[in-house]
């Protein structure tokens, strides 16, 4: 197995900077999503531990951060990359109050809110021109959530989905 | 023999089947999704604002755990052209695409390029079968293209069993394909796998009819992903799933063939034997390069050349004969090195080769070729081969190149021979192995000749000397004396033969007389005296004029008989000489020239010799019965008598001697007055018989010695001789006769007078 290059970056101790139990916890979890059709309804049904999936299989993958401390915690931002092999497809579930999602193109150095857009440079009528053009959504390549506030206690949980390539 | 066949582009290219250049044009579906054991896992990081910290800040970092799913396989595959394209209507042999479709000579190999395609995100183990039509036999998969061991430009299925082509064997048939892109399996090496293998398929084109259509398709056994079961159970290319992909083999013949030459019929054409028509300015005719005085008839509908050679005027060495042949192939043939040879009637090479460009064959014959452009090569069975060059041919136009055969066999003349045939054939060398695509004949029809003393076997004549042949007559003087003659022909064409014949005969007078052979029987007529030189048997040569006959046409293999050589003796043939018929017969058309001279004549004796004594009282005696009659006489009387000896046969009479008195009885010399007896002698010769030397004559008085008179006169009785006898004798030449060598000539009259007085 090989890890992909940015989680090289994201392997570290989670306990470096802060004195005791870190204030908040951060889980990761995935599920696969299936379409079903029941009595003539087409359903979704997510299976979730999926051991194994198969191209063009859709994913869940939801970040939940739980503040376990005392008081409130500000500018919490969830960063979560879009796993190699696998393409972006939309949030899942309605963005919740109070929470701003960024999207990266450049492997999770940057973030913008989208629409984010892009310079490309092409050939019209013979002359180079500059065009500005918009991303889209398969090609980010991180998502980061940022919650402005996350009281004490509280949970907040985000997630995308991306197919499996 | 001519074989029908279809038409073939360019041969060299297609026959090995051509291996691609550069990579195949076919695309890995871009859908087939990453491949399967690659581990998907994912952590997320959040920060925050310490709160311990400065506000502001986003120093506060916790990550989450690492969550991780292995992707399985979801597999695909397809077999398909190199250039993509495969579909239900490639899934017959008739949608084969054109870069699929070849024409191939039957045995040789068709090989064609597919390339398996891994459309899945798995490795796949593709299994290769195959589908075929019409009748081809082992199909076979190689890794790389077939190779051509023995460097012939064609592959034969023979050449398959090599061990440079077995080792192209795919094993198993089965082919693994990784999928395209990196295998996750292995841990610090990035792959750039294709997702694509090439393969051959290679079988041999069957033996079918030149014109069918054979072919065949790869079909694949491969892993193929199954929603509802969620595996990747085999599945099997079809024709409409997945697809075939046919090949097409059009099975192909050369057209070589191999003909007489098309011959502006001439204007003058050459003689041919009879029977063999010739029509000036209709009929193709043409003359032997190597002699002229040899026709040749090619008959291009019949494929047939016939040549009537004529003898050569000596029959130890062999006699031969050039053909002129042409070669061709067709306007959509490609370039051909043609081999030439002598075939059996399947086409197949005959007699023994003899490495330098000849053939012997049974019978002593010898083939050989020639003309410019014809260079010896080697064939496919490694032995030598004289062959023409065709360049390709271009549309309207059809490629022939110009050969010569020669063409040798045993001397004719005197043998029953039978035609000379041989079948040559022209082997196209863009087919494998030596058997002719096309033949011709050449005929040679020799001729031959007997002549000598009839027989009563058919197709001999009678050897001379053997029981039966009985070629010495007698016949007189005057008679005609006639010998039965045959001319065999055992010659391949009919002839007319010239008859000549003629006797030299010594007359009675010295001189020689040459008679002609009168010739008649079944259509036999007289031509126009020649004059000939004939030697005299006492040396020298006399010119004559010789009547030559004509006979009518024999047919080959057929028999002239009894014809009738006869031979009159002139009226002068001197009796006792054996005469020799010289006889000469000559084929008209082939010159056989043969003569018979065991035909003889032994002329007999024709005629008497007769003595008669006439008398005549005191007057000449009359030589006819008066003369004869009895007389009186008185003492005093002159009594003359007149002795007469003729020789009236055709040869002289030897040991002759005319003796008066016969007996001392009839002696009228005891009652002559003595000294009265005279006499005289003479030689006459009937008229027109003298010889060309006259005779001389002697005389004996008394028994004493021979006496000559010349050629006649007085015998001298010296005085006071009591004449009891006289002899007398003729002699030829300067001799003196004796008792037994003298002559009375052929014709002649000896005269003895005799004169005396009665006392």
């Amino acid at each position: 197995m090989k890890p992909p290059t940015s989680l090289l970056l994201l392997v570290l101790p989670g306990m470096g900077l802060a004195q005791g139990a870190p204030p908040l916890m951060v889980s990761l979890t995935q599920a696969v999503v299936r379409t079903v059709t029941e009595n003539g309804k087409v359903t979704e049904q997510r299976l979730p531990l999926p051991g194994s999936v198969r191209p063009g299989d859709v994913l869940v993958q939801a970040v939940t951060a739980r503040n376990t401390s005392g008081h409130a915690l500000v500018n919490v931002a969830l960063k979560l990359p879009v796993p190699a092999s696998t393409v972006y497809l939309a949030p899942d579930g309605a963005l919740p109050q109070g929470v701003r999602p960024e999207y990266s193109i450049d492997g999770g150095k940057t973030f913008a809110p989208a629409p984010l857009k892009r310079t490309v440079t092409v050939t019209e009528n013979g002359r180079s021109v500059t065009r500005e053009v918009e991303v889209r959504p398969n090609e980010y390549q991180a998502v980061r959530w940022t919650i402005a506030t996350l009281p004490a206690g509280a949970e907040q949980k985000l997630g995308f989905r991306v197919q499996v390539r | 023999m001519k074989v029908s066949s279809r038409i073939l582009g360019l041969m060299a290219a297609l026959a090995a089947g051509t291996a691609l250049a550069g990579p195949p044009s076919v695309t890995v579906d871009p859908n087939k999704g990453t491949n399967a054991d690659t581990v998907i896992s994912n952590q997320a990081i959040a920060t925050y604002e310490d709160p311990t910290g400065t506000p502001g800040n986003t120093s506060g970092s916790v990550t989450s755990n690492i969550v991780t799913t292995t992707v399985q396989a979801k597999a695909a595959f397809n077999l398909t052209y190199t250039t993509g394209g495969d579909s239900a209507t490639t899934s017959t042999l008739a949608g084969a695409p054109a870069a699929y479709q070849k024409e191939v000579v039957a045995g040789q190999v068709a090989s064609f390029e597919y390339v398996a395609v891994n459309n899945g995100n798995s490795t796949q183990t593709i299994t290769l079968g195959s589908q075929q039509t019409g009748g081809i036999g082992t199909i076979k998969f190689y890794s790389s293209a077939p190779v051509d061991p023995n460097n012939d430009g064609k592959i034969t299925g023979a050449e398959l069993s090599d061990p440079l082509n077995i080792a192209k064997e795919i094993a198993n048939n089965t082919l693994t394909v990784k999928p395209q892109g990196d295998d996750p399996l292995t841990d610090k090496v990035v792959e750039t796998n294709t997702g694509l293998q090439n393969f051959f398929m290679v079988y041999v084109v069957p033996d079918v009819a030149p014109g069918t259509k054979v072919g065949a398709t790869p079909v694949g056994t491969g892993q193929v992903f199954d929603a509802v079961s969620k595996t990747n159970p085999n599945q099997t290319e079809t024709a409409s799933s997945l697809y075939l992909q046919y090949n097409q083999v059009t099975v192909y013949s050369p057209t070589v063939d191999t003909a007489p030459p098309k011959v502006t019929p001439p204007t003058t054409p050459p003689t041919t034997p009879p029977g063999v028509t010739v029509t000036p300015g209709t009929t193709p005719v043409y003359t032997d390069p190597n002699n002229p005085n040899t026709p040749i008839l090619p008959d291009v509908a019949g494929d047939v050349q016939k040549a009537y050679p004529r003898s050569d005027s000596e029959t130890v060495a062999a006699d031969s004969v050039t053909f002129n042949n042409v070669v061709t192939s067709s306007p959509t043939s490609p370039a051909d090195t043609v081999l030439l040879f002598p075939t059996d009637s399947s086409g197949n090479p005959i007699g023994t080769n003899n490495g330098d460009g000849t053939f012997t064959l049974p019978g002593d014959v010898k083939v050989s070729f020639g003309g410019t452009g014809v260079t010896l090569v080697t064939g496919p069975d490694g032995n030598k081969y004289p062959s023409v060059t065709l360049p390709a041919g271009t549309t309207g136009t059809t490629p022939s190149a110009s050969y010569t055969v020669t063409v040798t066999y045993p001397d004719p003349d005197t043998i029953n021979p039978v035609p000379v045939t041989v079948l040559i054939g022209a082997d196209s060398s863009n087919d494998a192995g030596i058997t002719a695509n096309g033949t011709t004949t050449d005929t040679i029809y020799p001729a031959a000749m007997k002549f000598g003393d009839a027989d009563s076997v058919d197709g001999s004549v009678a050897a001379p000397g053997t029981v039966g042949d009985t070629p010495t007559k007698s016949a007189n003087p005057s008679a005609t004396v006639t010998f039965p003659m045959d001319i065999v022909n055992p010659g391949e064409y009919a002839d007319t033969y010239t008859l000549e014949g003629y006797v030299v005969v010594k007359k009675y007078d010295g001189t020689y007389e040459v008679v002609s052979v009168v010739y008649s029987g079944s259509g036999i007529t007289a031509g126009t005296p020649v004059s000939r030189t004939v030697p005299l048997p006492g040396g020298g040569t006399t010119t004559v004029s010789v009547t030559p006959y004509t006979t009518s046409s024999v047919s080959a293999n057929g028999e002239l008989k009894d014809i009738q050589a006869s031979v009159t003796l002139p009226a002068g043939a001197q009796a006792g000489q054996t005469l020799t018929v010289q006889q000469t017969a000559k084929a008209n058309y082939s010159t056989i020239t043969l003569t018979d001279t065991n035909d003889k004549i032994t002329v007999g004796a024709v005629g008497s010799l007769t003595v008669n004594k006439y008398q005549g009282v005191n007057a000449n005696a009359t030589t006819d019965a008066a003369g004869q009659a009895a007389k009186n006489v008185f003492p005093g009387d002159t009594l003359k008598y007149a002795v007469l000896a003729k020789n009236s046969y055709n040869t002289d009479v030897k040991q002759f001697i005319l003796k008066d008195p016969n007996s001392a009885a009839t002696s009228p010399f005891s009652y002559a007055k003595a000294d009265t007896v005279t006499a005289s002698v003479s030689l006459t010769y009937d008229t027109g018989a003298a010889p060309t030397t006259a005779a001389n004559l002697f005389y004996k008085l008394n028994g004493g010695a021979w006496t000559a008179v010349g050629t006649g006169g007085a015998i001298t009785i010296p005085a006071g001789t009591t004449v009891t006898s006289i002899e007398v004798t003729s002699l030829y030449g300067s001799g003196t006769p004796t008792d037994t060598t003298g002559v009375l000539p052929a014709k002649a009259t000896l005269r003895l007078d005799i004169s005396l007085t009665v006392k």
